[in-house]
């Protein structure tokens, strides 16, 4: 079934245009610096707002597939369960560290590159109706990307402001990435379940979890050592932790 | 248009996606500008470059509402998803 979490990202885009003009409205009338100053404050709470409707959607699509596994293994009935704790702990524990560990790239792309520098009546429309997209979706029962909803939040905040023109190589590739992630996630399941099935219950997700493991650490150490030498992106973490 | 028996588009719950987003997104702005707007127009009543102390009521009560109104779009999506 296609869900209303595939239309999600238009829909953030549109509500993020209009959020943008009526912002950009509000700050004709009442000049420069209140505006600044005070989207830059309501900022706070609407990242707060992303990150609360990252945790309702994001950590739940990883605790349904660990419950999907355990009511597969017997391990909970099928007919009436509740989540465990220790999944419920891992999967927040998991995701928590996930966001504390960095993804500074994709913050300089969505942050800098693809509307150019966001400006906080911007910002706070995006991050508005991304949160508010996400939040509906997960009270609705839909699960969907957070990144991709705020991307096309940020794309559509930069047609709303107008000055700057959205960068439609960079929205682009994004584009594409997002559609080769489905077909790939998909390959790379089947080539795990191969690896499973040939090897055998034991050895198999042994042997599938060292190589996740592994694949995992030599991409974080390989992404930090690049990372050290981008002045672009040290120039960001310096201008994100005020001294 | 179904897909094993499921339909391929939920129309209706799509239809409520796209209401809570624009009223949600688009409102919090709207409040949040109105809460600055009146902020703004109170100081400028008070350093004198507007007249009148029922400028600085309304002005204040613009503020108050957006103000009100801001927070009870943040409790109402709060509610809604612990409830």
């Amino acid at each position: 079934m296609l869900i209303p979490g595939v239309f999600a990202v238009v829909i953030a885009g549109v509500v993020a245009v209009v959020g943008t003009k009526l912002a950009y409205g509000f700050l004709r009338r009442i000049g420069k610096d209140m505006a600044s100053r005070g989207y830059r404050l309501g900022q706070i709470g609407s990242a707060s707002l992303v990150s609360l409707g990252h945790g309702t959607n994001d950590a739940q699509k990883s605790m349904g597939i660990i419950v999907l596994a355990l009511v597969a293994n017997g391990s909970l009935s099928s007919e009436n369960f509740t989540v465990p704790l220790w999944v419920k702990l891992s999967c927040a524990t998991a995701i928590a560290l996930g966001t504390f560990m960095g993804g500074w790239r994709i913050i300089d792309t969505l942050g800098k590159k693809v509307t150019g520098d966001i400006t906080p009546p911007q910002g706070f429309s995006a991050e508005a109706s991304g949160a508010t997209l996400i939040l509906a979706s997960s009270y609705f029962g839909y699960p969907l990307s957070t990144t991709q909803v705020v991307s096309g939040a940020v794309v559509g905040s930069g047609i709303g402001r107008g000055e700057t023109e959205v960068n439609w190589g960079i929205a682009g590739r994004m584009g594409v990435a997002w559609v080769l992630t489905i077909p790939g996630a998909a390959l790379m399941a089947a080539t795990v379940y191969g690896v499973v099935y040939a090897l055998g219950d034991t050895a198999g997700p042994v042997l599938v979890g060292a190589g996740a493991i592994a694949g995992s650490i030599a991409l974080f150490l390989k992404t930090r050592r690049e990372d050290a030498t981008d002045a672009e992106l040290t120039e960001l973490k310096t201008a994100a932790v005020p001294a | 248009m179904t897909i094993l028996g499921a339909p391929l588009v939920a129309w209706g719950d799509l239809g409520n996606v796209v209401l809570v987003g624009f009223a949600g997104g688009v409102g919090l702005v709207f409040t949040w500008g109105l809460l600055l707007m009146g902020l703004e127009r109170v100081q400028e009543v008070r350093s004198g470059e507007l007249a009148g102390a029922g400028l600085l009521v309304g002005y204040g009560a613009m503020a108050l509402m957006g103000g009100l109104c801001t927070l009870a779009l943040l409790l109402l999506g709060l509610w809604a998803i612990t409830s």
